[in-house]
């Protein structure tokens, strides 16, 4: 018989936390009224001892609603908590700390991101009680508020649905929809000093002349219009929004310009266009290096034992220069066409000036260092690995081309330094060998690009 | 009979005993152990640390502070005095002194004099070695009622306190009238102590982004994310000097291929958003992944997505963040995870804009975009290109990914 009766006490009980846990604060709240709180703090035991001076607590509201509690910390100190969602607050907030009211008190706790309680005081209604340990208040303020929070789809949405209504709202009055618009123009931000590969991006905006006189324009020049009003279509850049940067491919750039183009969503024929011819003068580094030899498993995918490991050869390739005319200034251009013989794939495709410097590396790899002696048994230090060669460049120029402004550099590996030996038993390493230098071979002939 | 009332009366005395030593946590204690000094008292272990001096005669001097007087401890109720000290050898020095004894000052406090002048918070601070263990601060409270506290930070210059985002803890309370420990236990003063911090940090805030603007970086990107090609070209030595360069930055990649991304805020969530930390999603071809839903979604997204719940205080993310990093094989997750769903509408030769957001987030809603940025990624042709990097049998982004899903 007693048996049944704890059961059901059990099942009531379970029953009524399940409840507790589908109430919002709204509910609870409903028991409780401002005036003085007993608080009970934990000690360095981590028990929970009632502090001598009550703390003043006032719960304002806004009909049914809960808004915000204020909370007069040992008496002097304001702190305003505030609904975490209005309509089906789960917790109070305050910077990082957070009240949840249950039963006959307050839980006052700090809160992370993996759903965790640690509480700090409990504050308990005039007449109230409480008597509990710190590990179940965490515990239970932290399933309430988790089921709680499940319980917030609804009033959630409502935030969510009156965010997405202003921002609706204010996107309708700086956006083109509906606005009588004469004529849009791109405005560049800042003019560009270089137009080239790897040159600083160019910042533009839009700026729309409504047909009553008044001028709209996008964030970026100090106006409203939102972005989305507008479709891209650039050439000869990346695509991207407010900026744009010249492609790294000239293939990509054919007539030697910029162009941004920009069409109205909501007046389809309203287009803007702005042409930027390229400087094509930023100097260029193209590295296709042999690896340091303690990469050499990561490069080649292969095992390695040991240290000692060889650096990697520098790559062999092949350059191809042919001079051009600039497509808008007629001034000269190098086309450049960068081919790696060793991967057998097309590096890079570039368009530059006479004069601006384009570096060429295919340096052999650095050997590794070879490792010490460890023990009296393995006395001796490892030899340092070799050197990789430099790589063979070929620059085959065509007989259009005047002035070329480039360096290569294709020096063999330096060797790897020997490791030391563990005592006076042992020998150390040797340092390994350096590779050799590359060949630069430069040819005149009739080349043809891919390009 | 007797022999046990003997014992248990000698045992008593012990009990007495003992715990008088115990509770002898005093005051002057705290404040030496914060500086370093407590290890003589620690091993005169039995010994009393004695009453200390009277200071009663300090409550009779005035200075323009007002804190000069007598002290007690809440935890150690001995006597301490304290003296500000505005003038010394014909400079003005603005300390703090501490007396535990008569004569000559225990320690002398510099005073952070910006604090006062510009916000009427009376702090001081010492050094006494170069460790975290080595600081000690004092703050008033309420009149006649300092907190002393301890940091979590080393030091950079012996003329200045630990930074304001550094850790303050209260360890002890001094007020020159006992009466005062009914209001001001040691969770109350650190509440005021945070409070007090709070505005001093916004007031730096304000400060911080002033200087901000003067780097291009962070004048042009605030509200967006910058890419690059590596996580190098995003980072910078030293706090709130973004030195990056712009130029470094890219609009395009190729897909499969390492892009490292940096957000910069118009202001730290810990002041846009108390309480809340980030989430980045990416978007690309109509398909969404948010880090913080595939977090919940299977322990193996748990496990291999952390939470980002650092440097909700700064103006931009101290490490940058990376979609793909092909030199050290490391991998968002939730991109990888967006490329798995998008991989049947990729197509070689095209290009693609890959939009990312940070978030502000908390209880398992986005509450407000931070920063966005759009990057395009071009699914290029060649033999070592995009269809190598996502699709490869065995290494392929997306392979390794599918694979691990499917264990």
């Amino acid at each position: 018989m007693n048996y049944i009766k704890h059961i059901s006490t059990l099942a009531l009980l379970l029953v009524f936390m399940s409840s507790i846990g589908q109430e919002s604060q709204n509910t609870i709240l409903s028991k409780f009224e401002s005036g003085k709180y007993s608080i009970y703090k934990l000690n360095a035991k981590k028990k929970f001892e009632k502090v001598k001076k009550a703390w003043p607590v006032e719960i304002n509201k806004t009909g049914d609603q809960v808004t915000s509690v204020l909370i007069k910390r040992a008496g002097i100190l304001d702190e305003l908590f505030e609904a975490d969602v209005p309509g089906y607050p789960a917790y109070f907030a305050f910077k990082n700390f957070r009240i949840s009211f249950i039963n006959d008190y307050a839980v006052y706790y700090e809160w992370n991101g993996k759903q965790e309680a640690t509480t700090k005081y409990i504050l308990v209604k005039p007449g109230g009680s409480f008597s509990g340990n710190l590990e179940t208040i965490n515990k239970n303020v932290a399933n309430y508020a988790t089921a709680t929070f499940k319980n917030q789809t609804n009033a959630r949405a409502n935030v969510k649905e009156q965010k997405a209504e202003l921002a609706e709202a204010e996107r309708k009055v700086n956006s083109l929809q509906g606005k009588a618009v004469s004529k849009i123009e791109i405005q560049l931000v800042s003019n560009p000093k270089k137009v080239a590969h790897f040159s600083d991006a160019i910042q533009y905006g839009v700026v729309a002349t409504l047909k009553d006189g008044s001028v709209l324009k996008t964030p970026n020049l100090g106006g409203k219009i939102p972005w989305e009003d507008f479709t891209l279509s650039h050439e000869g850049s990346s695509n991207t929004i407010d900026e744009v940067r010249m492609e790294e491919d000239a293939s990509k750039v054919p007539n030697d310009q910029i162009v941004l183009k920009v069409s109205s969503k909501y007046h389809p024929s309203l287009r803007a266009s702005k042409n930027i011819a390229t400087t094509n003068d930023v100097s260029i580094r193209v590295s296709q290096n042999g690896f340091y030899g303690a990469d050499r498993a990561k490069a080649t995918n292969r095992a390695t034992f040991g240290a000692s490991q060889r650096g990697g050869d520098g790559d062999q390739l092949l350059i191809k220069v042919k001079t051009v005319k600039h497509k808008q200034t007629g001034a000269p251009l190098n086309k450049i066409e960068i081919y790696n013989e060793t991967d057998r794939k097309l590096v890079a495709q570039y368009k530059l000036t006479p004069a601006t410097e384009l570096t060429i590396n295919s340096n052999g790899g650095n050997g590794q260092w070879g490792s010490d002696g460890t023990s009296s048994s393995f006395p001796n230090g490892d030899n340092g690995g070799n050197g990789g060669n430099g790589g063979n460049v070929t620059i085959i120029k065509d007989p259009s081309v005047g002035t070329l402004n480039i360096t290569v550099n294709n020096k063999g590996g330096k060797g790897g330094k020997g490791g030391k030996r563990h005592n006076i038993n042992g020998t150390s390493g040797s340092l390994g060998a350096t590779g050799s230098n590359g060949n630069t071979n430069n040819q005149t002939k009739s080349v043809s690009l891919k390009f | 009979m007797k022999k046990q009332t003997v014992l248990t009366a000698i045992l008593s005395l012990f009990l007495i005993v003992g715990i008088s030593n115990t509770a002898e946590a005093q005051f002057g204690k705290k404040a030496k152990q914060a500086l370093g000094l407590g290890k003589k008292a620690k091993n005169k272990k039995g010994k009393k640390g004695g009453k200390g001096g009277n200071f009663s005669s300090f409550n009779e001097e005035t200075d323009e502070m007002g804190v000069t007087g007598e002290y007690f401890g809440l935890k150690d109720p001995k006597a301490v005095g304290f003296r500000f000290v505005k003038e010394a050898e014909g400079k003005i020095v603005n300390e703090l002194h501490y007396f535990e004894k008569n004569g000559e000052p225990t320690m002398k406090l510099t005073m952070k004099e910006s604090y006062y002048t510009k916000h009427q918070v009376k702090m001081f601070f010492n050094w006494r070695s170069a460790s975290s263990s080595g600081y000690v601060e004092m703050m008033e409270v309420a009149p006649g009622v300092f907190a002393i506290i301890t940091g979590d930070r080393s030091l950079n210059s012996y003329e200045d306190p630990i930074p304001l985002d550094a850790t303050r803890t209260v360890v002890e309370v001094g007020a020159k009238n006992k009466a005062d420990f009914d209001t001001w236990d040691i969770d109350t003063a650190q509440a005021k102590v945070d409070m007090l911090l709070a505005t001093l940090k916004s007031a730096n805030a304000d400060k911080v982004k002033k200087k901000l603007m003067r780097f291009d970086v962070y004048k042009s990107y605030k509200g967006k994310i910058a890419f690059a090609k590596g996580t190098n070209y995003l980072r910078n030595q030293k706090a709130n000097q973004p030195t990056e360069k712009v130029a470094n930055f890219i609009t395009k990649r190729e897909l499969g291929e390492t892009v490292a991304f940096k957000p910069y805020f118009e202001e730290p969530l810990a002041s846009s958003h108390p309480g809340a930390w980030f989430n980045i999603t990416y978007e690309m071809l109509g398909e969404t992944t948010d880090r913080e839903k595939l977090r919940k979604s299977s322990t193996k997204f748990s496990k291999n997505i952390p939470q980002i719940d650092k440097d909700q205080d700064k103006f931009y993310f101290w490490y940058p963040k990376v979609t793909i990093n092909t030199s050290n094989n490391v991998a968002d997750y939730a991109f990888l995870e967006l490329l798995r769903r998008t991989q049947d509408k990729l197509q070689a030769g095209n290009t693609y804009d890959l939009k990312v957001t940070v978030w502000a987030h908390k209880d398992g809603e986005n509450i407000d975009p931070v920063a966005t940025g759009t990057i395009q990624l071009e699914y290029t042709t060649d033999e070592n290109g995009t269809e190598k990097r996502l699709f490869d049998p065995i290494k392929g982004w997306i392979t390794v990914l599918e694979d691990y899903l499917d264990e």
